[in-house]
């Protein structure tokens, strides 16, 4: 992992100059410095730099890093996680993004920078560029929304609840209401989205929206599932969740 | 080393730069100690009977810097008092401050130094042969309440006539040195050790070296502060109704909360300070743990108040809502200075840069001297200077941001 860690730092640096390489304990790995870069997204340029630090996990690179900014400038309250790092993305987002190219680099110019010139944009004149998602499960939803294409929330979370429950099968028709196989329908973004994360992800990650991510209090019988509530009805977390919303017979 | 830390060492550097050297200090001990000595020794005169004489304002706190005149660097301005142990009912304002100018117009250089009386003091200018001089003004004062410090200093209104007021420089001195002393034992050995080394010619042992020399954040913040607003208002058409340096100096007294780097004491004393411009909206509620510190009123005649610690009557801001409130205004105008020229910019640019981009804050001189005492900040192969190519990236379908 050493190896790999410098290798894409020194490609990084190659470029982003201000950064260097912190080496603190055999296998923890952090990037200090800061991040000078011009961005365009239409029309808008922005010049800017920020003081930055890249936490790279254990697993890197499989697992994507996380980032932090150090200089006191990004207020909490703008998308950054409670232990202070940013939210770059909705959770599977970065791990999509930085599975097209695991590479240093390529998480800080497709996810960071994105980021950074939103950053600040808003503060030049108080809007995003780029949208945001909502907080919490409903955000998550949002996201799957656009993943998929489809305005319809159910529709969105029937999609993600094949990937929950392990369940693709091509022939079958697509849950959209296209009235297509789902192979020559979502099948290639389902399979694309199935092979970034275990199952046990999918299926947290469908729990929560399903629990949290709709506008009404009942669940639709269409999205109840005895596969994820066994999945799950045996972790403390969710337990007191399924007295308040019993989301399964 | 951070950023952060890095940028602290820089501002330290400066301010060190604006304050008076150790050599300085020494001459002026020396200049103020013959002067009060040639004072107290008026054998003819029954008024002078065992008086008092100190140092008082930037000079005894140790937040003194060199000040600006037409943009330029000149003279240190050094405040003494002299307290003549004599009744209020016993004398009159103008017999204290003629007694001191005669004695001061009997010495034959003193004569030739002495400058046209002021309002409240006299003034001695020292020219020194390395071009930088003295201002000695002399505050003569009788005892108002000994006890407190507190004095009763004369007052000349433009027709001649003279008044009493009253003064309390003692008092303040130590309320300002309880708020400083946490960190002053915190620093004082390892400082004393690093100016004994440097001066050797000035003291014959560490324990010689003066305690006025020895600098805390709180104090090196103060330097800063003062000489931003000297740069700042240099030119500005408000430049009268710039904050004056009681205030600058009891807010941050007040806000300084033992932060162990002059950058983090900056930082805190600016933020808290900004937390108050909303006080320029009427309706405006200030935090409760703000509020509580009681460092800026209005009242509901539409004044402000910023109360002398140690004379809680004497209001620093009895001038703040003259003119449509432009003193305040100014006041929170140059907070916000403050906080882009001087904060905010640490996340804008790498230390390296920001050397250059602080110029215009404290002048060239101090900046250039202060950041050649530290040459890593900008040793070629740690940091280069200003980068030719800097990375473009063209944002095509990019990720929105989200939180849980």
């Amino acid at each position: 992992m050493k190896e790999i860690v410098e290798r894409h730092f020194q490609e990084l640096v190659s470029e982003f100059k201000y950064l260097s390489l912190v080496h603190e304990e055999p296998e923890i790995f952090s990037i200090q410095g800061n991040i000078e870069f011009t961005s365009s997204y239409s029309e808008e340029i922005i010049h800017d730099s920020y003081n930055i630090t890249i936490f790279i996990p254990s697993d890197y690179p499989n697992s994507p890093p996380c980032a932090q900014e150090t200089g006191g400038r990004i207020h909490p309250s703008f998308h950054t996680h409670n232990e202070g790092t940013l939210c770059l993305a909705s959770n599977i987002e970065t791990v999509r993004i930085f599975d097209e190219n695991r590479t240093l680099m390529h998480f800080v110019k497709a996810l960071l920078i994105p980021y950074l010139h939103q950053h600040s944009y808003y503060e030049k004149y108080g809007k995003m560029p780029f949208g945001e998602l909502s907080h919490g499960a409903k955000g998550i939803v949002e996201y799957y929304g656009e993943y998929f294409n489809t305005s319809n929330p159910i529709i969105t979370l029937l999609l993600l609840k094949i990937i929950a429950e392990d369940n693709y099968r091509g022939h079958s028709i697509c849950p959209c209401g296209s009235g297509k196989k789902i192979r020559i329908c979502h099948g290639e973004k389902l399979l694309a989205l199935k092979k970034l994360k275990p199952n046990s992800f999918f299926v947290y990650e469908y729990a929560e929206c399903v629990f949290d991510g709709l506008e009404s209090d009942s669940i639709p019988t269409e999205l109840k599932s005895n596969y994820i509530y066994k999945k799950i009805s045996n972790k403390n977390v969710w337990q007191h969740r399924s007295t308040t919303h019993s989301p399964t017979k | 080393m951070t950023d952060a830390s890095n940028y602290s060492l820089l501002l330290d550097e400066i301010a060190a730069e604006l304050d008076i050297p150790p050599s300085k200090y020494a001459q002026a001990v020396q200049r103020y100690t013959s002067v009060g000595e040639w004072l107290c020794g008026d054998d003819n005169s029954d008024c002078m009977d065992d008086p008092d004489v100190y140092p008082q304002g930037s000079f005894r706190l140790g937040t003194i810097v060199r000040p600006l005149k037409d943009g330029k660097e000149s003279d240190y301005d050094i405040d003494l008092v002299f307290e003549i142990k004599k009744e209020k009912y016993a004398t009159t304002s103008k017999e204290i401050k003629e007694r001191v100018g005669t004695r001061l117009n009997n010495h034959g250089t003193y004569r030739r130094l002495l400058k046209p009386e002021g309002r409240r003091c006299w003034t001695l200018e020292y020219s020194e042969t390395d071009d930088v001089g003295f201002h000695l003004d002399i505050l003569p004062a009788i005892p108002k309440t000994p006890r407190t410090g507190a004095i009763h200093i004369t007052h000349r209104s433009g027709n001649g006539t003279y008044e009493w007021s009253t003064s309390n420089p003692k008092g303040y001195a130590q309320w300002f040195e309880a708020k400083n002393i946490t960190a002053f034992i915190t620093l004082e050995k390892t400082q004393k050790n690093m100016l004994f080394e440097s001066n050797r010619e000035l003291f014959s042992s560490v324990d010689d070296v003066p305690n006025q020399l020895i600098k805390t954040p709180l104090q090196r913040t103060i330097q800063i502060l003062k000489r931003h607003r000297d740069q700042r208002f240099a030119n500005h058409p408000s430049h009268s109704s710039k904050p004056i340096s009681m205030i600058i100096t009891t807010l941050a007294a007040q806000l300084y909360s033992n932060e162990t780097t002059t950058f983090e004491a900056l930082k805190n004393i600016v933020f808290k300070l900004d937390a108050h411009a909303n006080l320029q909206q009427h309706d405006f509620i200030l935090e409760k743990s703000l509020a509580d510190q009681k460092l800026i009123l209005r009242t509901p005649d539409d004044k402000w108040i910023i109360p002398n610690p140690v004379a809680p009557e004497e209001n620093f801001a009895d001038r703040w809502h003259e003119n449509n409130h432009e003193r305040a205004k100014m006041f929170f105008q140059w907070v916000k200075w403050v906080r882009e020229d001087l904060v905010d910019i640490l996340a804008k640019r790498s230390v390296a840069q920001l050397t250059e981009s602080i110029e215009p804050f404290f002048g060239e001189r101090a900046v250039k001297m202060a950041s050649s005492r530290l040459p890593f900040l900008t040793a070629p192969g740690i940091i280069t200077l200003i980068p030719t190519n800097t990375p473009h990236i063209e944002i095509t379908n990019p990720p929105k941001p989200w939180s849980k």
